[in-house]
């Protein structure tokens, strides 16, 4: 009896999810249509609804980075192709994109540039999805099991040296994309990153308004968030500089 | 006043210091006169040497002057002789507009000793004599009261009070007189501030024509017309035009004989000025054309080409005629888009304007040079060009007919020589602007946040079963190697028993001498023996393996030659006939010696 119970739940909730994958489908047409029709306020609404019901999609965010961009509303473009960006790493599309609406950010700066390593370290982690990482490192885990125990039970010389040698390889791979899985977890749904919002913003040497001013930033900024006391955090620009903001006058990525 | 108290302070003090030599200004003027008279202003100096400067007359109009004259009498009364000299200054002024005067003080220098007039008021009144004409005809919007008098005065006409910016709007300069006129000294046009202004041609006029003006008889005559385009919007006022006229008057009476044949005439200068007058330019309504570049007016507009089919690097002319009335000389080139592949360059323009009293009117022309830099049939789109038209109070677009042309190929360089020909340079992908890209219109699968595998518990479990598997395997299969190794251990403990037994029952065969069971006996008992003690199945044992495996142990190499021979002897009976050669006892003490060593050697 129970299993014949859970077995129903499990095509309800599958039929269910069918049935909303359906539906969003159809709602993002829709986005669609109002976009090529010029309402370009229409299909923000549309989209951006998908998007706070949970939708992770990088072509939901790069149409509403569009979307807001032929409003005029950089920031907010800006955020959202940061968003599809860290999702798809490679397209160059919202690469373009995001080059397009960085343009038109007042602030100019000399940005530190970070450690190549780093760099390098990052845009591997975000070639492939976090979820894809992690099937990788359990698919390589369990073929080195299967490797050593060829290993143990077999009595050729030629066969152990060889699967010794695969043993190694799988292991590697399986630790090296299952930190890559993290990493590419943590870039995407708890970057650091966030985009000013706010028109005009200035920087302040401690969490309160009677800091002394240390910097006037523009919308459209990205910038490294930090700490959080109280409504204020403390950000880091681009080229290296740190004060405290209010937490309202950004968005995270 | 105080200063000329202070002045005439001085001047009592200089009569006390110098007696009979006292330089004293005196000025003659009417106080009251009439807009329009002739007045006379003269000062009089008691001395003569000096130099008189003139004050500014403000509110008249100079006539002539200075005239001087000199004068001196000598009295002799009582032997006693005075002498008065007298120097005159008389300027003849024309008062222009009522109001009240000052004339301030005339200075007279003589030596470094400065003298000073008295200052001059002058009240000027409304000629009593004058009537304001009501002007006739269509020129009545120019109402103006005669600046001079009644029986002169001049007019600038405006052929509009209200017009639009750029509309033109036509000033006539004109003068009405009921006295003969003999000539005309000077005239000063209004300087026309914030117009653009163009001269109509205007013939002089031989004579007058005559205009009644409220039952009055005047002789008219237009000086001279001006087009103005205005430059700005708002209230825009015009000057006066001043014009200096001479005037015949009759002198003294007519001679009784000759009638008017001998009448002396005088000529007397006279200026006539007319009224402030302003005009209101309203700005071009809202909903310009994007092809609109200024121009205000009726227009037409044509396109052509020179030709139809060209070469690669063959010039042609397109020509941009725009024709009609308006501001023609203001307006610029339409903006046109020629295609892709063409050299173009700036326009070659030409005007040709008649200014007449209906306005500007005219053509412009733009000739633009074309050098096709590739082959092909190119096709230059309509040519749109906008302008207002004032009379209908609305804008107005015209457009040309797109116009084609074909371009060949050039049959190679051309053979005059290099000069001209320069080869066409690979040409560069023209960028317009700069767009986002466009948006994805699909998505081809949709997936949820927050369910990620990492966030996963049983992704973390798969690791721990599959390892757990692992050992699992990997102890199941110790075990089974365990309990295989123990069995060959039993085997091999049993090994020397079995041997014994049948060693026992073939020393039995021996006796009762059945000697072919008894080797038989002998053959098993070496072969089993030897399977079990070196853990060879029997079915894999030969002479040969049993000797490999019993190397690999390191026995010596007299077992093993003793076991084969044995096993030799054992097959040769066994298989061919009875060899005398063999002895059973022999074989036996054999079998069980060797037996009995590998019992020993192999645990």
């Amino acid at each position: 009896m129970k299993k014949i119970a859970l077995l129903i739940i499990i095509i309800t909730v599958a039929a269910a999810s069918a049935f909303s994958a359906d539906s969003n489908q159809e709602r993002f047409a829709e986005g669609v249509g109002h976009y090529n029709n010029g309402e370009f306020s229409a299909a923000v609404e549309i989209w951006m609804d998908l998007f706070n019901s949970g939708v992770d999609n990088y072509e939901l965010m790069y149409n509403i980075g569009n979307a807001w961009f032929k409003q005029n509303e950089i920031p907010q473009a800006i955020l959202f192709y940061e968003r599809a960006a860290l999702r798809k790493a490679g397209d160059e599309d919202v690469k373009y994109n995001l080059q397009v609406a960085r343009s038109f950010i007042k602030d100019k700066y000399d940005a530190i540039p970070e450690v190549f390593l780093v760099n390098w370290f990052n845009l591997a982690a975000l070639s492939i999805s976090s979820d894809s990482w992690a099937l990788l490192s359990v698919v390589s885990f369990i073929i080195m099991l299967l490797t050593a125990l060829l290993f143990l039970f077999s009595s050729s010389y030629k066969t152990k040296v060889t699967s010794f040698v695969f043993i190694f390889i799988l292991f590697l791979l399986s630790a090296v994309s299952l930190i890559f899985s993290f990493r590419s977890r943590h870039l995407v749904y708890h970057n650091e990153h966030a985009i000013i919002t706010a028109p005009v913003l200035t920087g302040r040497s401690s969490p309160s308004d009677s800091g002394t001013s240390l910097f006037v930033i523009h919308e459209g900024l990205k910038v490294k968030t930090g700490e959080m006391i109280g409504g204020w955090c403390e950000i880091r620009l681009p080229d290296g500089n740190k004060g405290w903001v209010q937490t309202d006058a950004f968005e995270k990525i | 006043m105080r200063l000329i108290t202070v002045i005439l302070l001085l001047f009592t003090f200089k009569t006390a210091v110098l007696p009979g030599q006292d330089i004293v200004i005196t000025v003659e003027v009417p106080s009251v006169v009439a807009v329009g008279e002739q007045i006379r202003l003269m000062y009089r100096v008691n001395t003569s040497g000096g130099e008189l400067k003139e004050p500014p007359f403000e509110g008249f109009y100079k006539l002539s002057g200075p005239n001087t004259s000199y004068s001196m009498s000598t009295r002799i009364i009582n032997g006693k002789i005075t002498t008065e000299t007298s120097y005159s200054y008389v300027y003849y002024l024309q008062a222009t507009r009522e109001g009240t005067y000052t004339i301030p003080p005339a200075v007279y220098e003589k030596g470094r000793k400065t003298y000073t007039s008295d200052e001059v008021i002058i009240e000027v009144v409304r000629d009593p004599s004058s009537k304001t004409p009501a002007t006739t005809g269509n020129e009545k919007r120019g109402a103006e009261t005669p600046a001079a008098g009644s029986d002169m005065f001049a007019k600038v006409l405006l052929s509009s009070r209200e017009i639009y910016l750029g509309e033109a709007v036509v000033a006539t300069v004109k003068y009405y007189t009921r006295v003969d006129i003999s000539g005309v000294n000077e005239i000063k046009y209004p300087s026309f501030n914030g117009f653009m202004k163009e001269e109509i041609e205007t013939p002089q006029p031989r004579s007058l024509v005559t205009e009644n003006i409220d039952g009055v008889n005047y002789g008219t005559g237009v000086f001279q017309r001006f087009l103005l385009y205005p430059q700005r919007t708002g209230e825009i006022t015009i000057d006066p035009v001043q014009i200096s006229v001479l005037i015949r008057q009759r002198g003294g009476l007519s001679d009784p004989f000759f009638g008017d044949f001998f009448q002396t005439f005088n000529t007397v200068p006279r200026l006539v000025e007319s009224d402030r007058t302003s005009i209101k330019v309203k700005p071009l309504p809202e909903g310009k054309p994007a092809s609109f570049t200024g121009a205000v007016g009726t227009f037409d507009l044509k396109a052509s080409l020179d030709k139809d089919t060209t070469a690669v690097n063959d010039a042609l002319t397109l020509t941009v005629t725009i024709s009609g009335q308006g501001n023609i000389k203001l307006t610029d080139a339409p903006v046109i888009s020629f295609p892709s592949g063409l050299e173009t360059y700036d326009p070659k323009t030409t005007t040709k304007v008649a200014n007449r009293e209906t306005g500007s009117s005219g053509n412009k022309i733009f000739e633009y040079l074309i050098i096709p830099r590739s082959a092909g049939t190119y096709t230059i789109p309509k040519i749109e060009w906008s302008f207002f038209n004032p009379a209908k109070n609305q804008y107005q677009t015209i457009a040309s007919r797109p116009l084609s042309f074909h371009v060949l190929k050039s049959e190679g360089p051309p053979a005059a020589g290099p000069a001209l020909y320069t080869p066409a340079p690979g040409e560069d992908i023209k960028y317009y602007g700069t767009d986002i890209r466009f948006i994805k219109s699909k998505i081809a699968n949709f997936s949820k946040s927050g369910d990620k595998i990492l966030s996963n518990r049983s992704f973390y479990a798969i690791y721990g079963f599959s390892l757990f598997a692992f050992i699992t395997i990997v102890l199941l299969r110790r075990g089974q190697v365990k309990r295989n190794a123990d069995r060959v251990k039993v085997l091999n403990r049993k090994a020397g028993r079995v041997a014994t037994k049948r060693l026992g029952k073939a020393s039995s065969y021996l006796a009762g001498s059945e000697y072919d069971a008894f080797y038989e006996e002998i053959m098993r008992a070496l072969w089993g023996y030897t399977s079990d003690k070196l853990n060879i199945p029997l079915s894999e044992l030969t002479a040969r393996r049993a000797e490999e495996e019993l190397n690999r142990r390191d026995t010596d190499m007299e077992i093993v030659q003793m076991l084969i021979e044995l096993t030799e002897i054992c097959e040769q009976v066994m298989y061919a006939p009875v060899s005398e050669a063999s002895e059973p006892h022999a074989v036996y003490q054999k079998a069980s010696r060797l037996i009995r060593t590998m019992e020993e050697k192999l645990n």
